[in-house]
């Protein structure tokens, strides 16, 4: 990781290490169907790499949190959308992502310093008070998460 | 995070934070950070990040703080971050074994993955939970020597200690400048000198395009 920056919406992956991850992962892919753990950590990578990167990311770990019906890991799944989200700058649903984490906790400190760097961007960009929650996106993320959490019962 | 008074220091040292979940590592940094104990913590998603400004030998350090995740199923995710630490922390429970005999491998991983100058600092963390001490003070001083590492019990609860740790191991590496054995010029040493800052570190096409963004 780059020293430079000290926060997760900042941070740079080592290309070495996204190659270790996408290595990983892809032995899995070629001798079936690769484990969770090998695909959360790959999304993990992507979603500190390029922008091209994070969307692959994005799709891996929404992909996991459709399938994978162990709720140990939901919390990072969504954790880390909220920061795939905020880094291409879709915050509306990283806000979103982040809010229904610190829904299930709500004194998870974590989440909310990663919320607070969420708006903090927003304002640099000059898009907080523009009213986006409750826009579409917000829907979007909510249906999803109700689907996941109606599927499970 | 403590960002105050961003550019007033003379180098960054990065720290990384590890050892067994449920240890203590981020009441640890928080207790550090904020000088406050964080009771009911939930556990750490992946990695999460802490700054504080401190002073050795006069020079102010900013010391960039890595906190990693204890479960086993971010070894993957955290494993990436041990390169270029100047300092790792490593962190068990004095009241629960099976975190100090996890230590081997948690230093084998220290030792593999960072530079042979990274000072690494052995804590004992809940102090306050005397009663409950499952592992002597002797013992893990013992195993701190035959590995050569520094080793402390501290309290993130009372503080007691928390301080000194982070401080000490800011101390050895500040000696290790000093006296040549760490090379700025190598790297992933995990310092920085203040005069390379601001570093473009903003790859083509990155996700994220804004210098202004960057808390450094």
């Amino acid at each position: 990781m780059m020293m430079d920056c000290d926060n997760v919406l900042d941070e740079r992956i080592d290309p070495y290490e996204l190659e270790r991850l996408r290595d990983q992962y892809e032995t899995q892919v070629r001798r079936g169907q690769p484990s969770h753990l090998a695909k959360f950590s790959f999304a993990h990578g992507l979603i500190k790499s390029t922008k091209n990167d994070v969307h692959q990311g994005i799709a891996i770990l929404e992909q996991l949190l459709r399938e994978n019906g162990q709720d140990i890991s939901m919390r990072d799944y969504i954790y880390y959308l909220a920061v795939g989200h905020a880094r291409i700058k879709d915050y509306d649903r990283a806000l979103a992502y982040i809010e229904t984490l610190l829904h299930a906790e709500s004194t998870n400190r974590q989440a909310m310093n990663l919320k607070e760097l969420i708006e903090k961007k927003m304002r640099n960009d000059g898009l907080l008070g523009a009213a986006i929650l409750g826009g579409g996106a917000a829907i979007a993320v909510g249906s999803l998460l109700a689907l996941i959490f109606a599927g499970r019962k | 995070m403590s960002n105050s008074a961003p550019y007033n220091y003379s180098y960054i040292f990065k720290y990384i934070i590890i050892g067994d979940m449920g240890v203590g590592k981020s009441c640890l940094l928080h207790q550090f950070t904020e000088k406050k104990f964080m009771a009911d913590c939930p556990h750490t998603i992946g990695v999460e990040f802490g700054t504080r400004i401190i002073e050795v030998a006069n020079q102010k350090i900013k010391l960039q703080i890595w906190d990693t995740a204890g479960q086993e199923r971010f070894r993957a995710v955290t494993r990436s971050y041990y390169r270029g630490a100047a300092g790792a922390l490593m962190v068990y429970d004095i009241t629960r074994r099976s975190t100090y005999n996890h230590l081997a491998s948690w230093l084998t991983d220290a030792r593999n993955l960072t530079n042979p100058n990274t000072v690494i600092f052995l804590i004992g963390n809940k102090s306050d939970l005397d009663a409950q001490r499952d592992v002597t003070y002797e013992e893990a001083k013992a195993f701190a020597e035959e590995n050569g590492l520094t080793f402390l019990e501290c309290s993130a609860k009372t503080g007691e200690n928390v301080e000194d740790a982070f401080l000490e191991t800011a101390r050895k590496i500040y000696q290790n400048i000093q006296d040549g054995s760490l090379d700025l010029n190598a790297a992933d040493t995990g310092v920085q000198p203040k005069q390379q800052l601001p570093r473009s570190t903003l790859a083509p096409g990155s996700a994220n395009g804004e210098k202004k963004d960057c808390n450094c």
